[in-house]
């Protein structure tokens, strides 16, 4: 299955209702991402972020970073399980 | 305690903090969890803005106590970075989220991204939510 298909399975079967925007236009996901949460009036922005490193070296994604300054609107940042 | 049963607040008594306090609530409240609110102060306590003083206290707890939400204050001043306390206090206490406050970017554009902030967000193995002052 393709991600863009597991995301409709999964969306579907959670029962939310959804829509899916592709952007491919030359722009970075940050700039996107805040336009799109004023453009729909977002209530909340959801991003995955990376934990830290092993050596606990600090890596703090620039689009993660730009998109917790510039949202107009809460931001839950959420990690993958460890 | 059972991970995954509490809501955790940095709490910092300006704007951006309220405005977390707010959201906190809600969050307390949609997951039907506690909420551990946890403030840090410099070793000078009785004089650091950041450290929430007695009568603004009781009116927090006052706002805690209408809101209907379980809740304990936490107030640490023992020379250590608020980062460093909120992220132990939500392991310690299993928390399912944390919620803080973020500067907004300054009128000129600058990025000003709170060094606390960032070593949360990085740190907290639970999700954070980062939520501004309303404009």
């Amino acid at each position: 299955v393709s991600d863009v298909e597991f995301l409709r399975v999964r969306l579907r079967s959670s029962g939310v209702e959804f829509q899916i925007e592709q952007l491919v236009r030359g722009r970075d996901a940050a700039e996107e991402i805040a336009e799109v949460a004023e453009r729909v009036g977002a209530s909340l922005v959801v991003i995955g972020m990376r934990r830290r490193s092993p050596t606990g070296k600090l890596l703090f994604g620039s689009q993660a970073q730009r998109i917790l300054l510039d949202a107009g609107c809460p931001v839950l940042a959420v990690k993958a399980p460890s | 305690m059972l991970r995954g049963m509490t809501v955790v607040i940095g709490y910092v008594p300006n704007a951006a903090g309220r405005a977390a306090l707010d959201a906190a609530i809600e969050e307390a409240g949609r997951r039907g969890e506690r909420l551990h609110l946890v403030n840090v102060g410099e070793s000078d306590a009785s004089n650091d803005p950041k450290f929430v003083q007695e009568g603004e206290l009781e009116r927090l707890r006052g706002r805690l106590t209408d809101a209907g939400v379980a809740f304990e204050v936490e107030q640490l001043v023992r020379g250590r970075d608020a980062a460093e306390e909120v992220v132990d206090a939500a392991e310690r206490v299993g928390a399912s989220l944390i919620v803080i406050g973020m500067r907004r970017r300054s009128p000129t554009g600058k990025l000003l991204f709170g060094s606390q902030a960032q070593r949360i967000l990085l740190d907290a193995d639970c999700a954070v939510l980062a939520v501004k002052a309303a404009r």
